[in-house]
């Protein structure tokens, strides 16, 4: 093995680490958050509104029930 | 005329008089046109049976099919890359193109696309509260994970936006080396300004000025459609001029091919030095061989890339200090910021008020509170034009530096960086396997 292959993969490594170490964060970030509102918190017809946990799907469900 | 008012006056108290005439007037100018108007338009009947219809948005895309989109993008890279790298087939990439165009461009409609998804990245990158969709994360690092194994097969036609100009390509035209050089720094700058601005979440500018979508979509505007058809017009003659002159996530896998393991070869065996190669590349992505006469000792060539070198950190401050100069320019993009600006310079008795305008005051917002969102805005933009500035610096300053080195090459081979593994060359090389 040559010095610039060496280099070469010492560069991939590293690019390879930090690239399973961005998504797995984003993955896990994704998996664990509360969820984001796909439709800018318009929950009419929104059909995760079910279990959306955010206080606007919450408060929606609420209004709902009453009618 | 006088004797008929006396009669009155003694007959009617003057008070009694006033009421009836005002009792007159209003039933004139408001009672009887409104009777009249509720005899012309009845009152409509809500029991007729219509329904109103349900105001909707369009459904997202489902996860099952959000992770399908996901397993056709590796389908598609892998089988790519077999033909490039294994069946060095041209025809097999133009057939690959071709699926691409037809599934991520026209019935995708472009989206999610690699390109793009780099904003959702570095969206979620600087805004914690913004958690990026798996497909989106996938679209990006999948084809930056094969880059780094086979170089760029991902561009050669997997990419719908490269495709569909490959795919067009008729009369190519070779351009000047220095040429090339000058408008491949776009892509950075490109790269920059797209970075900044979804960090600082004001838009997505790589998808709102892509210029094939609006084509995929058959929705464009006229302007964004004429951009669309002057690029593909070009790519008839010059190669892919947005893949190399335009693209910002070309720019990541320019970077991540260069450490390549198997990259395309234009030779399966041993170079004859033929020549029939040299100018079949449309991109000018084939590195002639150096002879050995050319080369310089090395001392003194790396006495003057070293020379060279030290220009970059004065050329990075120079360019940081220019840009962060306009960090307020740049943050007019922003909406928050745009609308502080306009109220600050709304002058209520001299002006007319725009929409953006009306529209906050009526929201009833106080404008201090939108002065002080759009002062952290405008200092994010402050952070983000010197390290903006400050990349661009290094980035000419390397261009600059690397037009002195020489390296020493034998053979016909791939520029790893600029090489899309279109597999064009592959066809002028007479070796056999």
């Amino acid at each position: 093995m040559n010095r610039r292959r060496f280099l070469h993969n010492i560069g991939r490594g590293t690019i390879l680490s930090a690239l399973a170490i961005f998504s797995g964060t984003m993955v896990d970030r994704s998996i664990n958050s509360e969820g984001g509102c796909d439709f800018d918190f318009v929950c009419r017809n929104c059909k995760k509104n079910k279990d959306c946990t955010l206080p606007d799907g919450i408060d929606f469900r609420k209004k709902n029930s009453i009618q | 005329m006088s004797e008929i008012l006396k009669y009155l006056t003694q007959t009617w108290n003057i008070k009694k008089l006033v009421t009836l005439l005002s009792l007159f007037v209003l039933m004139m100018t408001s009672g009887l046109p409104l009777l009249a108007q509720q005899q012309r338009f009845p009152k409509p009947e809500f029991e007729s049976g219509y329904t109103q219809p349900v105001t909707s948005m369009p459904d997202a895309r489902s996860d099952f099919f959000a992770l399908f989109d996901v397993f056709v993008l590796i389908l598609a890279l892998s089988l790519i890359t077999w033909l490039i790298l294994k069946k060095r087939s041209r025809r097999g990439v133009l057939a690959v193109s071709v699926f691409s165009i037809l599934y991520f461009g026209f019935f995708r409609e472009g989206c999610v696309c690699s390109v793009g998804s780099l904003q959702n990245v570095t969206l979620a990158l600087f805004q914690p509260e913004y958690s990026i969709p798996i497909s989106a994360l996938a679209f990006f690092v999948i084809p930056l994970v094969y880059t780094l194994f086979f170089g760029r097969t991902f561009c050669a036609g997997v990419c719908p936006l490269g495709a569909i100009q490959d795919v067009l390509l008729l009369r190519p035209v070779t351009m000047k080396t220095w040429l090339q050089k000058v408008l491949g720094l776009i892509p950075y700058i490109y790269l920059g300004l797209s970075v900044l601005y979804a960090a600082t979440a004001t838009d997505f500018i790589i998808c709102r000025y892509d210029p094939f979508i609006g084509i995929y979509r058959f929705d464009a505007t006229f302007f964004m459609f004429s951009i669309g058809a002057i690029f593909l017009l070009l790519s008839a003659f010059v190669a892919r001029p947005y893949c190399r002159f335009f693209c910002p996530y070309g720019v990541l896998l320019n970077w991540m091919s260069r450490f390549s393991k198997h990259h395309l070869t234009i030779t399966p065996n041993k170079c004859i030095q033929c020549r029939l190669c040299e100018d079949s590349c449309p991109l000018g992505a084939i590195n002639k061989p150096v002879p050995v006469k050319v080369m310089e000792d090395r001392p003194s060539a790396t006495k003057r890339f070293i020379k060279l070198s030290l220009i970059i950190p004065a050329l990075m401050i120079l360019s940081a200090w220019t840009l962060s100069n306009f960090h307020e320019n740049l943050a007019k993009v922003n909406t928050k910021v745009s609308l502080a600006n306009e109220l600050m310079l709304f002058k209520p008795d001299a002006m007319l008020p725009s929409v953006e305008v009306e529209a906050f005051k009526s929201a009833g917002t106080p404008v201090e509170e939108l002065y002080s969102e759009a002062a952290v805005i405008v200092e994010q933009f402050y952070i983000g034009a010197w390290i903006l500035g400050g990349f661009l610096g290094l980035v000419f300053g390397l261009t600059l530096s690397s037009l002195s080195v020489f390296k020493y090459r034998e053979d016909y081979t791939p520029d790893k960086g600029e090489c899309v593994s279109c597999a064009r060359c592959l066809k002028y090389c007479p070796v056999e396997k």
